[in-house]
């Protein structure tokens, strides 16, 4: 049995692979899974037929018998008649079946061939693999299963053991766990795409994040003094130097207003410029940066009913990253006061917001401000007649803004604010003859400061931007000089040259401007962004009185535009969207009936009665006929045999019946033993023939006759109670010795 | 099995490389095949871990170190699939047994068993584990082995050995005159008793065997003729089995082995030791030597049994000075033995002191005139040996 199980392993696994690779040529279409079927089972069946004993095979002949002439009966209906008509193909699966049947039984006996067939068909999957050849499924887990059982085979055979190390047997008894194996390779899901390795991919970006977060943590030096090499950003005035270019990330930026394109964060100011480098004297004690956008606020709410036209309240959530600064960025119009201005206990200087010492990675705050509709013309016009607001309107907007701190924002503290800012950001600048006329020409006729600044930011941004102009001449030593080199000689230049050059030019205009660095951050509408070394930047601020300070981006490259629609232009836009359609004259329309549905030829598959009938007789027949000849046979060559070969033939089957019984004799145990053992179960004129048999194999003295007719008395006892006790065992008994 | 591990890794590796870059049956398809099979593997080791079944039975519950005794070992499979690699480690500490290699790998196949019947010898006196130690289970394609602890192991109760001296001339001597105490034939005594196997002859009553007809012997009555004192270290001088194990093994087969030599001589013996008060072991003759043993062996060192206990409690045992000769069986030489051998010396009784032990020591020192006789025994070596 152990023969029949072991070499049906590897027949069952070449036939489902010969099958799936042949089927192709069968030409079979949907009918794959039939014709592999039986071609798995044919195979199976022929195992069988070779390993088993006559009496089995002769019941196979009578089952094949049955199919064969079930077929031709049924064949007579139309419908199966056609399944065969239409696939001729299917009349070899029986020699296909015969040569996998072959190939496998050479797969199990010879161990060469085993593992030639098995790397073989192993390595014909790479080529598949490699140049995307379809192969069927059930083809790779027939390959596959070849090579674990050649694997666990080989294995065993050079594992040194000591016990039962019968390689065959230990093939058969692990079996379940093999085809376990490969029946869960067969149901597992299979993707024509290769793996997206998504949640890898989430494991190494959360990886990756957390490296640059310890790279940034352990890079961050402790030094009060940011470091511009690494944040771009530098409290100091310098205009010349290296721009960077470096993509570290300072800080993110969160919970941006979808559909801004810039926002620009004021990291300083400066006020006094001396040909080479700004510098900041601003020692306000005021609290600068809040009074102007109370100011704002209550200028633009005096000017316009919708001051949502000028202005929209925004905030901003801001994460510092690599970066060590005392400096808070901020936008422009920030309301540094609440809760948020108090927890982080900021302080105001100079126009200036700064940290109580130094933060660092992961601080976190978040901004309220307002964004201005600067490009817009109504903005314009509001500046044309900007000024500072009265106290009845400045009050209740520092009440909102403020809230219980608005004690702290006085009206009069504004009043100082503008005085201060007068004082320190509206030094007049001298121009040279030459460029004051080339100004003079470029404002003729412009007489709003306003306008006149506008003029001034595009002339500017008509010079050439260039991140390498070189170190300012040592005869820049101051305003004018610097004015008449930048915009006669040189004519180009960065950011910094342009904002310095705007600030200056704001001045010689009598306008109080100051020089901001900062970043210039490209948000490009949306919400969360990262801002980068790269970004940092320069740009002029100009103060109106009540719109307080408003940027100026002098810088040719940057396009930064701050607009919105107003109210009146939204409404305007809506009214023109809605038109009354006008639709197609009515018609009637005349619907074509349903097409009747075609009735459909059925062709029903019936089995008469009579074609199962007739087949399962034929085969019962047949097998009773067969085993009737058997049994024949078998009486035959018995009376052929001398009476001590019947003597013996007989004890055999009694051994057999007891063995059944459950009362088999030991390994190491004599005939005498055994008897002795067994008497009491078996009854002791059940084991009367051992003493013959006993005879028999030692030294021949006994009557044969004698001893052939108590064993055969003996056989008819324990037939019986066989019967009685284990039917089928008693079935199978009779199958084997046929009686 | 490294091997198979390495092959079976790099083949998983080659499967997630071969799915990161084509699709398909044949890469998915072995992708599954590399993952699976291990996993199935590792199960199969897992069911074995829980399925196995060992049987193991000693001759006998009663084992004397050093002598060979049956052991009984079968490996089972009940189950219907192959046990495909089982593998067992014996306890070698104390005990050796015979005929099983820890190395051998075995198979069952279902309703099979491997039996063994061989012989174990423990080596030392004491109570411990014998037999099967740690049982590893492997699967069938080597990658998995798992190695468990036999939780049925064998606990044995092993009795020290004794051997039988013959003919020392240092024990002679204290024989001489311990039989100097012996009844002379003028002496009045007035117990016989039958002789038993084992009496000294010269011991036996001619007078009254020719009378009863039977051999009879003398026994002294009255003042108690000692014989023999033997005071056997009584302390436990290591925590650790492999360490305290062995003097104290080689202690009890001296003691044992001296108590028998006596006797057998007709001269009375008498053991003393320490166990939470003085213990107290007298043999009169061969006869009872069974009794002795068995109590003797029994006898329980501790840590705190220190020499200077056994000594301050020998000195209240009046028995010992009036005795002839005292055997101190020591496992190290300490200031009380020292005192002790100077206060038997005063005594004029002469002292054979054996010092169990592998160190190489020296001869203590001991006051000039005492008549003391120093032995080293180490805790491996041949009583018949040493005492040759």
């Amino acid at each position: 049995m152990k023969i029949f199980f072991y070499e049906l392993l590897y027949v069952s696994a070449v036939s489902l692979g010969a099958a799936t690779l042949l089927f192709p040529l069968l030409g079979a279409g949907e009918l794959f899974w039939l014709v592999v079927t039986v071609i798995v089972l044919l195979s199976g069946i022929l195992t069988g037929f070779k390993n088993a004993g006559w009496t089995v095979r002769m019941l196979l002949t009578a089952g094949a018998v049955t199919v064969v002439s079930a077929i031709l009966l049924l064949n007579r209906n139309e419908a199966i008649h056609e399944v065969f008509v239409g696939h001729a193909a299917l009349l070899w699966l029986p020699v296909i079946a015969v040569f996998t049947f072959l190939a496998g039984e050479g797969v199990a006996r010879i161990r060469l061939f085993r593992i030639l067939v098995a790397a073989g068909s192993g390595l014909s999957l790479i080529p598949c693999a490699a140049l995307s050849i379809r192969v069927e499924k059930l083809f790779v887990v027939a390959v596959l299963s070849l090579l674990l059982l050649t694997a666990a085979e080989e294995i065993q055979r050079t594992w040194k053991k000591s016990g039962s190390t019968d390689g065959v047997a230990h093939l058969v008894t692990l079996a379940p766990f093999l085809l376990v194996t490969m029946l869960l390779v067969a149901i597992a899901p299979v993707s024509e795409k290769p793996y997206d390795w998504a949640f890898v991919k989430k494991i190494a970006a959360q990886a990756e994040k957390g490296m640059r977060e310890l790279h940034i943590r352990l890079s961050i030096g402790n030094d009060r003094d940011p470091s511009e090499s690494m944040m771009g950003f530098s409290g100091r005035g310098q205009i010349f130097g290296r721009l960077h270019d470096s993509e570290e990330e300072i800080m993110v930026l969160s919970g941006l207003t979808p559909g801004i394109r810039y926002e620009k964060l004021t990291g300083k100011t400066f006020d006094t410029f001396d040909g080479q480098e700004w510098t900041d004297t601003d020692s306000s004690g005021l609290r600068d940066v809040t009074l102007d956008t109370i100011s704002l606020l209550a200028s633009a709410e005096e000017f316009t009913d919708h001051r949502e036209d000028l202005i929209h309240r925004a905030t901003m959530q801001i994460r510092y990253r690599k970066i060590n600064t005392a400096y808070v960025f901020h936008p422009l119009k920030t309301i540094a006061a609440g809760s948020w201005a108090a927890a982080a206990r900021l302080q105001e200087g100079g126009g200036d917001l700064l940290w109580p010492g130094v933060k660092s990675f992961r601080t976190e705050y978040t901004v309220p401000y307002f964004r201005i509709n600067r490009d817009h013309d109504l903005f314009l016009e509001y500046l044309r007649g900007s000024k500072l607001p009265s106290y009845s309107s400045f009050a209740p907007n520092a009440m909102m803004v403020a809230g219980q701190d608005a004690a702290d924002y006085s009206y009069e503290d504004l009043l100082r604010h503008r005085e201060h800012v007068y004082e320190v950001y509206a030094r007049p600048v001298e121009l040279s003859g030459e460029l004051r006329a080339d100004l003079d020409a470029l404002c003729a006729g412009v007489s709003a400061p306003c306008d006149r600044m506008v003029l001034l930011e595009g002339m500017l941004r008509g010079l050439s931007y260039t991140d390498q102009p070189g170190k300012l001449p040592e005869r820049v030593k101051g305003e004018t000089e610097f004015l008449d080199y930048f915009l006669k000689e040189s004519r180009e230049g960065y950011c910094s040259h342009f904002a310095t050059a705007l600030v200056l030019l704001a001045r010689a205009e009598g306008l109080p401007a100051r020089y901001v660095q900062g970043y210039l951050v490209p948000v490009g509408g949306e919400t969360e962004v990262v801002v980068r070394a790269a970004m940092a930047h320069a740009w002029a601020e100009v103060y109106y009185d009540g719109a307080g300070w408003i940027p100026y981006e002098p810088t040719p490259i940057y396009e930064v535009m701050s607009r919105w629609e107003t109210v009146e232009e939204r409404e305007k836009l809506t009214e023109a969207a809605v038109v009354s359609p006008v639709g197609p004259p009515e018609h009637e329309t005349v619907e074509a009936p349903d097409p009747e549905p075609e009735e459909e030829e059925t062709h029903h598959i019936r089995i008469p009665w009579y074609a199962v009938a007739i087949p399962v007789a034929a085969g019962l027949l047949f097998a009773v006929f067969l085993l009737t000849i058997l049994k024949l046979i078998r009486r035959i060559r018995f009376g052929r045999l001398t009476e001590r070969e019947r003597f013996a033939a007989l004890c055999r089957r009694n051994l057999m019946l007891l063995r059944l019984l459950n009362l088999g004799i030991g390994e190491t145990e004599t005939l005498r033993e055994y008897g002795s053992r067994i008497a009491a179960a078996a009854g002791a004129e059940n084991v009367a023939f051992l003493r013959f048999l006993e005879d028999h194999l030692y030294d021949g003295s006994y009557d044969p006759r004698e001893g052939e007719s108590v064993a055969t008395e003996t056989g008819q006892r324990l037939a019986e109670r066989l019967q009685k006790e284990h039917p089928l065992r008693s079935l199978r008994a009779r199958m084997q010795t046929g009686m | 099995m490294a091997r198979n591990r390495l092959i079976a890794l790099g083949l998983f590796a080659a499967a997630l490389a071969g799915i990161s870059l084509v699709g398909g049956p044949v890469s998915y398809g072995f992708f599954f095949f590399t993952l699976t099979v291990p996993v199935i593997s590792l199960i199969y080791t897992l069911i074995l871990l829980f399925r196995f079944k060992i049987y193991q039975e000693l001759e006998t519950r009663s084992v004397v170190a050093e002598s060979p005794v049956q052991f009984y070992f079968t490996l089972q499979n009940e189950d219907l699939f192959a046990h495909a690699g089982i593998r067992t480690g014996f306890f070698t500490d104390y005990s050796t047994i015979t005929g099983l290699d820890s190395s051998t790998v075995y198979e069952l196949l279902p309703h099979t068993g491997v039996s063994n019947r061989t012989t174990l010898v423990c080596r030392y006196r004491g109570e411990y584990e014998i037999g099967v130690r740690t049982v590893t289970v492997m699967d069938y394609l080597r990658l998995f082995s798992i190695t468990f602890r036999n939780p049925e192991t064998l606990r044995v109760t092993v009795m020290p050995r004794w051997e039988v001296l013959r003919g020392v001339a240092c024990l002679e001597e204290l024989a001489a005159s311990a039989r100097d105490s012996l009844i002379t034939p003028n002496d009045p005594d007035v117990l016989v008793r039958e002789y038993v196997p084992g009496d000294d002859i010269r011991t036996i009553h001619w007078k009254a065997t020719a009378r009863t007809g039977q051999p009879m012997v003398r026994t002294r009555i009255g003042e108690e003729s000692p014989g023999i004192s033997i005071l056997m270290d009584s302390c436990r001088y290591d925590e650790a089995p492999d360490r305290y194990l062995p003097p104290e093994n080689k202690l009890l087969e001296t003691t044992l082995s001296l108590a028998y030599y006596y006797p057998a001589r007709g001269i009375r013996t008498a053991v003393y030791a320490f166990d939470q008060g003085v213990c107290r072991y007298t043999l009169e003759n061969t006869g009872s030597y069974e009794r002795f043993y068995a109590e003797l062996a029994r006898f329980r060192f501790r840590p705190d049994s220190t020499q200077e206990k056994l000594f301050a409690a020998a000195d209240t045992e009046p028995a010992i000075y009036r005795g002839n000769a005292v055997i101190l069986v020591l496992s190290a030489w300490s200031d009380a033995a020292g005192a002790m051998v100077s206060q038997l010396g005063k005594s004029a009784i002469p002292v054979l002191v054996c010092l169990v032990t592998d160190e190489a020591c020296g001869i203590p020192e001991t006051e000039e005139g005492a008549r003391v006789h120093f032995l080293t025994i180490g805790t491996d070596e041949s009583l018949t040996e040493v005492f040759a």
